[in-house]
């Protein structure tokens, strides 16, 4: 299996997919030591998704333990899909972390934090609120809806044949992750606002449009011209379409 | 949008029916956007996690 040790990095895959191919299929044999090494390789970028959806440190490292108790138990089975071992951990670890903060959410036990994590500017920063919190500071966190679709994580959680890329397709966005990272980086700023609502937030559809204080027909075009956008780069970097970015 | 799961639940619904009657066409394209949520994901800085962390993992593991 390609690359998956080389998880987001922008070297070409070559002795860390035979690695991780092996990796898996000695977790999945039940070797504490392949998981140890899975975990060294794989965590650190884990973390940082798990960090930028949940906020607090612990409750990151208590999603990444999850996720790798996950690895565990499903190994077996991830292994005989051949998709990629890097596309189940870091979409396990969304599903995991949205789990965590919708719970949250429904206790309003946590301050209100930036959904967007590192791209908070100067002045939300020194006043602590984000531009949505700042919004709507006059409503509770736990009055907001948090509907965010749990079904549909669990239909994906236990059906990863359905959406598990193939490993080598997973390999060249890896490959070439710099040149993918640049064109999000071109996307207009409201749409990419609300990607990361979406992605690092966990918000439906319904509640981003309730956040932007924007209608929700306008949000919804502007996700999926977002995902159009990214679609279009992403075959133009990957090679499967001719177009320039 | 779905594999974000942004989308409402009548929505996501229909289309999950869809997907198990097995639409070849449609499983693609889901691949496809997990690569892109993929992305997506990875766009955060990585962050080491504790050593405590680790140890409580192997702990946990060699209880089972």
């Amino acid at each position: 299996m390609p690359t998956e040790a080389n998880i987001g990095s922008s070297k070409p895959s070559g002795a860390n997919k035979e690695k991780t191919e092996e990796l898996l299929g000695r977790v999945a044999d039940r070797e504490v030591e392949a998981l140890e090494s899975l975990y060294e390789d794989l965590a650190p970028k884990l973390m940082g998704l798990l960090t930028r959806i949940l906020s607090a440190r612990p409750d990151a490292e208590g999603a990444l333990q999850e996720v790798f108790l996950r690895l565990w138990k499903e190994a077996p089975g991830i292994a005989r899909t051949k998709g990629s071992l890097a596309a189940w951990l870091v979409l396990t670890s969304r599903h995991i972390a949205l789990k965590r903060l919708r719970a949250q959410r429904t206790v309003g036990a946590r301050p209100t934090q930036s959904p967007l994590g590192q791209g908070r500017t100067k002045e939300e920063k020194a006043s602590g609120k984000s531009a949505v919190s700042a919004r709507k500071q006059d409503k509770p966190r736990e009055r907001r809806s948090t509907k965010c679709d749990s079904e549909t994580l669990l239909f994906l959680a236990a059906s990863p044949q359905v959406w598990m890329p193939l490993a080598e397709d997973i390999a060249l966005v890896d490959a070439r992750m710099g040149l993918l990272q640049r064109a999000f980086n071109q996307m207009p700023k409201p749409q990419r606002h609300a990607l990361e609502l979406a992605v690092f937030g966990g918000y439906t559809e319904s509640e981003i449009a309730e956040q932007l204080g924007e209608p929700l027909g306008k949000v919804d075009a502007g996700l999926r011209a977002a995902f159009t956008f990214l679609r279009h780069r992403q075959h133009a970097v990957l090679g499967t379409w001719t177009a320039d970015i | 949008m779905f594999l974000l799961g942004v989308l409402s639940n009548e929505g996501s619904l229909e289309l999950r029916e869809h997907l198990n009657r097995g639409c070849e066409h449609c499983l693609e394209r889901v691949k496809e956007a997990a690569q892109t949520v993929y992305l997506l994901s990875l766009s955060a800085r990585p962050v080491s996690p504790g050593p405590k962390a680790k140890a409580d993992l192997l702990r946990l593991l060699l209880k089972k």
